[in-house]
């Protein structure tokens, strides 16, 4: 809490800051919060447990950017994340602070944020409700408890360039939480190449909204015997408008992760072996979204799951659905319902039990807003279509 | 040095441009000849004047380095001049090429009701990739401007108007004060911000939009069209949220103009007023913007001989002038002090480009007969002027 106090306080300082009359440039200040409310119901092997508030995922985001002396831009961006009430990480966690400097072709970010260990965003509740399937998994995390926080964000050195139109091509050094913490150098490294459709032009698009390919290797990785390796995953990703209309539109997405694994993982004993064993996961998400009068109203969407670990003495594998609604009530807050299953064998059984069900009501509200404006976002119609301006 | 200095360093003040040698020299002049409104040559077809407009997204480049995204008639801000003379039959063919909806209005014109280009009153909107014919007799004579009238809070300050100046057959101006050149000034405040947030989100709902124009299934209330405030009233309960409601917009504030232009232009890219002594010099002023103007000119009065195109019975002299949004005013400027005036808006919050002063509608009156002894700007003493790096001086008398 102390934390979180310091931090309102240094925002508070900053917004003064802004409002004085110092013949220094004011930057734009973008605000973005999040907050994720739900009520949990899960049943696990016969077992049955309430949480009655669970705001995981809540989230508060400031930025702070300018345009250089040059064509560039600079951006100053910290993210706070309200954790789960028995999370190790404590009650905040810093999920984004980074510097970025940007130019209509090109993309640096230095510091800590999303890491590249996913190709795209699925329609769940919360980001971490299919974390072991949509994301390359962490083998640099602890053993003990399981924080997504470990395994969804990084400190990284991320350049990105627009080689072809809708093409970008990105490579990233990272570093992910040791556990023990004992190091903060590099011990991941990945690349991508993505074709992505921007959000301001998904009208003019029939089919293909994106299309990504990409892998990552962890570096030194500890193996059992007490030597080490790299540990390389490799994805891929494919976004489908399904029906592009503006009332009823269908979208479909899927994203396929391979595992090469450590040798010498036959058994799956922690979550280290977990993200150390060769594995194959496919997760695919079917979604609805009604809009009304250009607003979004309502949206259902169906999320299904399937991971298999070949390399294992016993047959092991998981899957899993998840299925929600939502409807939005006002201007960026929804209402609605998340049902979940997950099923595991072998190995995982013992770990995460047989199957669990989830249900969650949830209510969310989101917010974004700009003081100061000064420039458009490099992916607006103006900038794509009528010539961009720095 | 420490982090604070160097930080403080940055905020440099801009440098000047109105120094004698630099205004009279005949490269300047040249460049000037471009900083006033195109004359748009018409084709003559059995007696009608015929023009053709179009209107396009466009880059206006406000002063060096600084450009914004602008709805352009013929890739110009203003758009083309369009001179007739009174009682000319005139047609305009007007060709959308935006993803937007247009209209053009005639201010101040007697144009049949329908050709008023008012939409939905008058008209219905020119969509995207039409073509309106507007068809007129050229009345009353005067300085007129024409401009757009669809979302006219944003189209206008984004770029799309123009002057419209009616000869008239015989010109009691020139009768009384007979002039020797004649300037058109289009003043206009964009908030450039607002106009590019709006351009955005009007972009984007446009796609949508005619996405489901061409599948046939645009309703009335995507139109915002209501046969009757009950209709209106029911729709509101059920889920429509009318443009006067924050969430319909891209953004709910009000523009807040941090540019002023003359021409399309900021200082220093504003024009210059030549002049020589013994000259009398008319300028047409038109307020195509949404902000009041007070225009003073140093060192001379000049005479009010037109409001809104229509010549004073009793011109009056001044030296401020309170140019109202939509309003025109046509001044006779009399060469009879030499020197070099500015002429700017005495609210100088408009003298400002983008918070910073000087710029905006910042002018000067050039006398192009300065002799050469006097070229060289009032001199401080003990004070070398020469070769220090101190020609322009002049910014010092600007710091009003
Ligand atoms: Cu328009």
């Amino acid at each position: 809490m102390k934390k979180f106090l310091i931090t309102l306080v240094a925002f508070a300082l900053c917004l003064a800051a802004a409002t004085s009359s110092r013949a220094e440039l004011t930057p734009e200040i973008q605000l973005g919060i999040k907050g994720v409310f739900s009520l949990d119901y899960a049943r696990q092997d016969g077992n049955s447990d309430t949480t009655l508030v669970n705001f995981d995922d809540t989230s508060i985001m400031l930025g702070f950017r300018e345009k250089l002396y040059s064509d560039y831009r600079g951006q100053f961006v910290v993210g706070m994340k309200f954790t789960d009430p028995d999370s190790d990480l404590g009650p905040v966690f810093y999920n984004h602070i980074f510097l970025r400097i940007e130019d209509k072709k090109s993309d640096l970010l230095f510091g800590r944020s999303r890491a590249s260990t996913t190709l795209i965003e699925f329609p769940t509740l919360r980001d971490d409700d299919t974390l072991l399937y949509s994301d390359i998994l962490n083998p640099h995390a602890s053993a003990a408890g399981f924080e997504a926080e470990e395994y969804q964000y990084a400190s990284m050195l991320r350049g990105s360039y627009l080689v072809a139109d809708k093409v970008w091509l990105q490579a990233n050094i990272s570093s992910f939480k040791e556990d023990p913490l004992e190091d903060f150098g590099v011990n991941a490294a990945g690349l991508t190449l993505e074709y992505l459709v921007p959000e301001s032009q998904r009208w003019n698009r029939k089919v293909l909204q994106q299309i990504g390919f990409g892998f990552n290797t962890f570096l030194d990785v500890e193996q059992p015997g007490g030597s080490s390796d790299n540990l390389i995953n490799t994805m891929a990703s494919l976004v489908l408008n399904v029906k592009p209309d503006p009332v009823h539109f269908w979208d479909l997405r899927a994203q396929t992760i391979y595992n090469n694994g450590l040798s010498g993982i036959d058994a799956i004993g922690d979550l280290k072996d977990m993200s150390q064993a060769e594995s194959v996961s496919l997760l695919a998400s079917l979604r609805y979204l009604n809009r009304k009068l250009e607003w979004p109203n309502a949206q259902v969407a169906l999320t299904a799951g399937y991971k298999n670990f070949p390399g294992l003495q016993v047959d092991t594998n998981q899957y899993g659905f998840i299925l929600n609604g939502l409807h939005r009530i006002g201007s960026g807050f929804d209402v609605g319902l998340q049902l979940a299953y997950d099923s595991f064998t072998g190995d995982l059984a013992a770990l995460f039990g047989k199957d669990e069900f989830r249900m969650q009501a949830f209510l969310t509200f989101e917010f974004d807003t700009r003081w100061n404006n000064q420039f458009d976002e490099r992916d607006s119609l103006l900038n794509l279509e009528h010539g961009y301006i720095p | 040095m420490d982090r604070r200095e160097f930080l403080a360093l940055s905020a440099a003040v801009p440098g000047l441009l109105l120094a004698p040698k630099i205004l009279l020299a005949e490269a300047a002049k040249k460049a000037n000849t471009s900083r006033f409104p195109r004359p748009l040559e018409p084709a003559i077809r059995d007696g009608v004047k015929e023009y053709r407009l179009y209107i396009a997204i466009y880059q206006q480049e406000l002063v060096p380095d600084f450009s914004f995204h602008t709805l352009a008639f013929n890739d110009q801000v203003p758009g083309p001049e369009i001179r007739v003379k009174e009682g000319d039959r005139v047609r305009v063919y007007f060709k959308n090429n935006t993803e937007l909806n247009h209209t053009i209005h005639w201010h101040g014109l007697y144009v049949p009701w329908r050709m008023d280009g008012v939409p939905y009153v008058t008209q219905m909107p020119v969509m995207p990739g039409q073509e309106f014919i507007y068809e007129f007799e050229a009345r009353p004579a005067g300085t007129h401007f024409y401009h757009c009238h669809w979302g006219t809070l944003l189209h206008l300050q984004a770029g799309m108007y123009g002057s419209l100046i009616i000869e008239p057959e015989s010109d009691t101006v020139a009768k009384r004060f007979p002039y020797d050149r004649e300037y058109t000034l289009l003043y206009s405040a964009h908030d450039v911000n607002y106009v590019r947030n709006e351009l955005d989100g009007m972009l984007t709902r446009m796609k949508e939009r005619m996405y489901l124009m061409k599948n046939g299934r645009f309703d009335a209330e995507r139109f915002n069209l209501f046969n009757s405030v009950d209709e209106l009233k029911k729709a509101v309960r059920s889920g429509y949220r009318p443009p006067y409601t924050n969430n319909m917009r891209a953004q709910a504030d009000l523009p807040d103009p941090n540019w002023f232009t003359v021409n399309g232009k900021s200082y220093p890219e504003t024009p210059y007023l030549y002049i020589k002594t013994g000259e009398s010099i008319r300028v047409r002023l038109i307020n195509a913007g949404g902000e009041s103007h007070y225009l003073h000119l140093h060192g001379h009065d000049f005479w009010l001989v037109c409001d809104d195109g229509l010549p004073l019975e009793h011109p009056r002299q001044m030296n401020t002038l309170h140019l109202a949004p939509g309003k025109t005013h046509d001044i006779i400027i009399e060469g009879n002090n030499r020197g070099i005036w500015t002429f700017h808006d005495h609210d100088t919050r408009r003298v400002t480009n983008n918070g910073l002063y000087p710029g905006g509608n910042l002018m000067v009156l050039v006398y192009e007969d300065l002799p050469m002894e006097e070229r060289a700007v009032g001199q401080m003493k003990g004070m070398k002027m020469e070769g220090a790096g101190m020609d322009l001086l002049p910014k010092i008398a600007l710091d009003e």
